[in-house]
């Protein structure tokens, strides 16, 4: 079910209070100009094309998050926005400065928290985060106090001290996600930052991308699970085999495959008979039968349901389990693409 | 709050040099090949070469021909002499303290002088050594038996009067010619510098230093599968920083353990180095070499395991192949070309132009240039690869 949308480049309704949380992150308010523009990327590895055209902009502020299945090219479009993997063609541009493998130009206002965690383990949360805040060009005297209040928000603060190879792995993935907003970024890339985390760390992690949106930061986020897309996203746009096949809010994407309910009913028995009345339901769109059952399409699933089971006992079937799905992310993506976002 | 990236290179590289070390020193086993292991070998080299561990010759008797002949003995370098009672020479021959025992009489002077022979009981220990003792031994005694035997001849001859005799064939004896032996190795380097402790010592020290730098292969291997290195290039921190940063470490690491050397083997066993600025500047190129070697391997290969098994290959074939376990001296003529290809070799020269031959750094540029090209290579060939392996998607 898609949960309430945010809208895009919201300004000071939330602002506040994740200021506070997030004392070292950007409040932009003015939201003209996108903070990225990627145009027109394309990179080939021998014969995969594995990114083909692929464009997107992010405005400040704004949560964007590119949902596909695993090999859909996200990992590489992300890699070559923040300068890691050179483009066969096009240009990235972030905070207005044109991004660019060779050149370090621009890294300050990218935050990277790959997929894979990238921390020392031999090393603590904090000797991690110190260093990375070298990385960035920090001063000793900033890096300590920004290393303290990135601690306190992932909630790490009381165990600054010990080495991550102690960390259970939600905690790694914190510290991962830490080791990124560490510098302040003006945008924050996260390629898939749930993968493999407990149920617990995961909602800590979605709660955490939800307050950096609202203080002002840009969030590209890449995922292969709808709810989260669903969830954090201000917009989505859905790759799938290197090529983004649609794009907007998940209200503006479902529209695309209409607003019907899906309503399917294990049956035994035959149903030649009541499948025309079924049809004949006012709200009822399409009714069809699939292996053992019949999936019926209407505006309104649930307040049709009990007159579609009363024309399929009349008509002599048996009623098995019965499934009522609405329109999502999932929907969407086996429209577009013709198969689901887990294969 | 962040600073530009490129004007702040060398914190950089000071940070990744640090974490680095900190790194590596949380590697207990780290501290024993850095810190315990260079100074067991030079221990084990300086009973193996220094002057204490010389075989004891033990001499019972008194007079001048037995003063002479221990003399004698002394002078040849070979063996220790411990002046002793018979009965004490006896038990320590017996617990093999002493390789070879002498006891002669105590008026073999005068037995000698009388136109007499000498009788000396000579007691070997069960040690290895103890034949080959014997025969400088005899040599030593012999020796000294020259002279008064040649004065009872004469006087036995002449009629003469003793003293006169012993003046005159005194006189003689000291207006022979000295016979000098030189011993040569191929090549007409002296044998005994050759094979002097100072050169074992440089050889160890480059060993050690550039088997020790290259094992940090590891460091920048764990960086990349770690994903640390990768990270660290998304930031406004460019290749060569990240090579400079890894390498630092291990130059620090280098650095420090030739110096370390330098010192324990001064100390303990009275090495002496040379000029000190030749030294220290060698030390500095040398540990540089090493620490590119260490970073263009930890880019080539793929995990530590295969990295740990190549660097000891590495360490152990480049530092036999530049003379650091055998004396380049001992080559063939093939073989020293052949040993050049090697920074090893290379450095083995210069220290011994400023250790043997008293050397300062104008002496040894030839030689600093070549490692420096070394390492700059090493260094770039690195980069290079680095950059490779972290770009792709």
């Amino acid at each position: 079910m898609p949960c309430s949308v945010p809208s895009r480049g919201r300004t000071s309704g939330s602002d506040g209070r994740m200021a506070e949380r997030f004392p070292g992150t950007i409040i932009v308010s003015a939201v003209n100009d996108p903070l990225v523009e990627a145009a027109h990327l394309y990179k080939r590895f021998d014969k995969l094309q594995a990114v083909d055209d692929v464009s997107l902009s992010i405005d400040p502020g704004e949560t964007y998050g590119l949902l596909g299945p695993n090999g859909a090219g996200k990992t590489t479009a992300i890699s070559m926005i923040a300068g890691l993997l050179e483009p066969d063609s096009g240009t990235v541009t972030v905070a207005g400065t044109q991004i660019k493998p060779r050149s370090t130009q621009g890294r300050e206002a990218i935050g990277l928290v790959p997929q894979d965690l990238a921390i020392y383990p031999d090393l603590s949360a904090e000797e991690n985060l110190m260093f990375f805040a070298s990385l960035y060009g920090m001063s000793k005297r900033d890096a300590r106090a920004r290393a303290d209040e990135v601690l306190e928000v992932i909630g790490l603060a009381d165990r600054r001290k010990e080495r991550t190879s102690k960390y259970s792995g939600g905690m790694k993935r914190r510290l991962n996600i830490g080791i990124g907003l560490l510098h302040s970024p003006r945008l924050l890339i996260l390629d898939e930052p749930t993968v493999g985390v407990d149920p617990q760390s995961r909602n800590a992690i979605l709660e955490s991308v939800e307050a950096l949106s609202g203080g002002g930061m840009a969030v590209l986020y890449t995922t292969h699970y709808m709810e989260e897309a669903e969830r954090l996203c201000d917009r989505i746009g859905i790759i799938d085999s290197g090529r983004v096949v649609a794009e907007g809010t998940t209200e503006q994407l479902i529209s695309r495959v209409g607003e019907n309910d899906r309503v399917r009913i294990e049956v035994t028995g035959s149903v030649d008979a009541a499948i025309g009345h079924i049809r004949d339901i006012s709200g009822v769109v399409e009714a069809s039968t699939e292996d053992h059952a019949i999936v019926v399409m209407a505006d309104d699933g649930s307040r049709h349901l009990p007159a579609v089971i009363n024309h399929l006992v009349d008509g002599g079937a048996q009623v098995g389990s019965i499934e009522v799905t609405r329109p999502d992310l999932e929907a969407v993506f086996l429209h577009l693409t013709g198969k689901a976002l887990r294969e | 709050m962040t600073r530009n990236g490129r004007a702040h290179v060398a914190p950089k590289v000071w940070t990744m040099a640090r974490y680095n070390l900190v790194r590596m020193f949380r590697e207990r086993i780290n501290l024993f090949f850095v810190f315990i292991f260079p100074v067991l070998i030079i221990a084990v080299l300086g009973v193996q070469f220094g002057e204490d561990n010389a075989p004891e010759v033990g001499v019972a008797g008194t007079g001048e021909f037995v003063d002479d002949a221990a003399e004698r003995l002394e002078e040849t370098g070979s063996v220790e002499v411990r002046r002793t009672g018979v009965s004490e020479l006896e038990d320590l021959v017996a617990e093999d303290t002493v390789t070879v025992g002498v006891v002669a009489p105590d008026d073999a002077s005068q037995m000698l002088r009388d136109d007499g022979g000498v009788q000396l009981r000579m007691l070997l220990s069960s040690t290895d050594e103890a034949a080959q003792i014997e025969g400088v031994v005899t040599r030593a005694f012999e020796s000294a038996a020259v002279v008064p035997s040649v004065i009872g001849q004469l006087r036995a001859a002449s009629g003469a009067e003793s003293g006169e005799v012993a003046e005159v064939v005194g006189r003689t004896a000291e207006a022979l010619p000295d016979i000098e032996i030189e011993r040569v190795l191929p090549g007409g380097e002296d044998a005994e510098q050759s094979f002097g402790f100072e050169q074992i010592a440089a050889g160890m020290l480059l060993l050690m230093t550039f088997l020790n730098t290259l094992t940090g292969a590891a460091a920048l291997i764990q960086s990349r599968t770690y994903g640390v290195s990768r990270r660290m290039l998304a930031s406004p921190t460019s290749v060569w920083t990240i090579v400079l940063g890894e390498g630092a470490g291990r130059w620090f690491v280098g650095l420090f353990q030739a110096v370390y050397i330098i010192v324990v083997s001064a100390v303990l066993f009275g090495v002496e180095w040379g000029d000190l600025v030749s030294v220290i500047v060698l030390i500095t190129v040398f540990a540089l070499v090493a620490a590119g070697a260490a970073m263009l391997v930890g880019a080539l290969m793929h995990n530590d395991e295969q990295a740990a098994g190549v660097t000891v290959m590495i360490g152990l074939g480049l530092g036999a192949l530049g003379g650091t376990m055998l004396p380049l001296e001992l080559f063939s003529s093939t073989m020293r070309a052949v040993a050049h290809a090697t920074p090893h070799s290379w450095a083995l020269e210069a220290f011994t132009e400023v250790g043997r031959r008293g050397g300062t750094i104008v002496d040894i540029l030839p030689q600093l240039g070549v490692l420096l090209a070394f390492a700059v290579v090493f260094l770039g060939l690195a980069a290079w690869r680095l950059r490779v392996t972290l770009t792709r998607a």
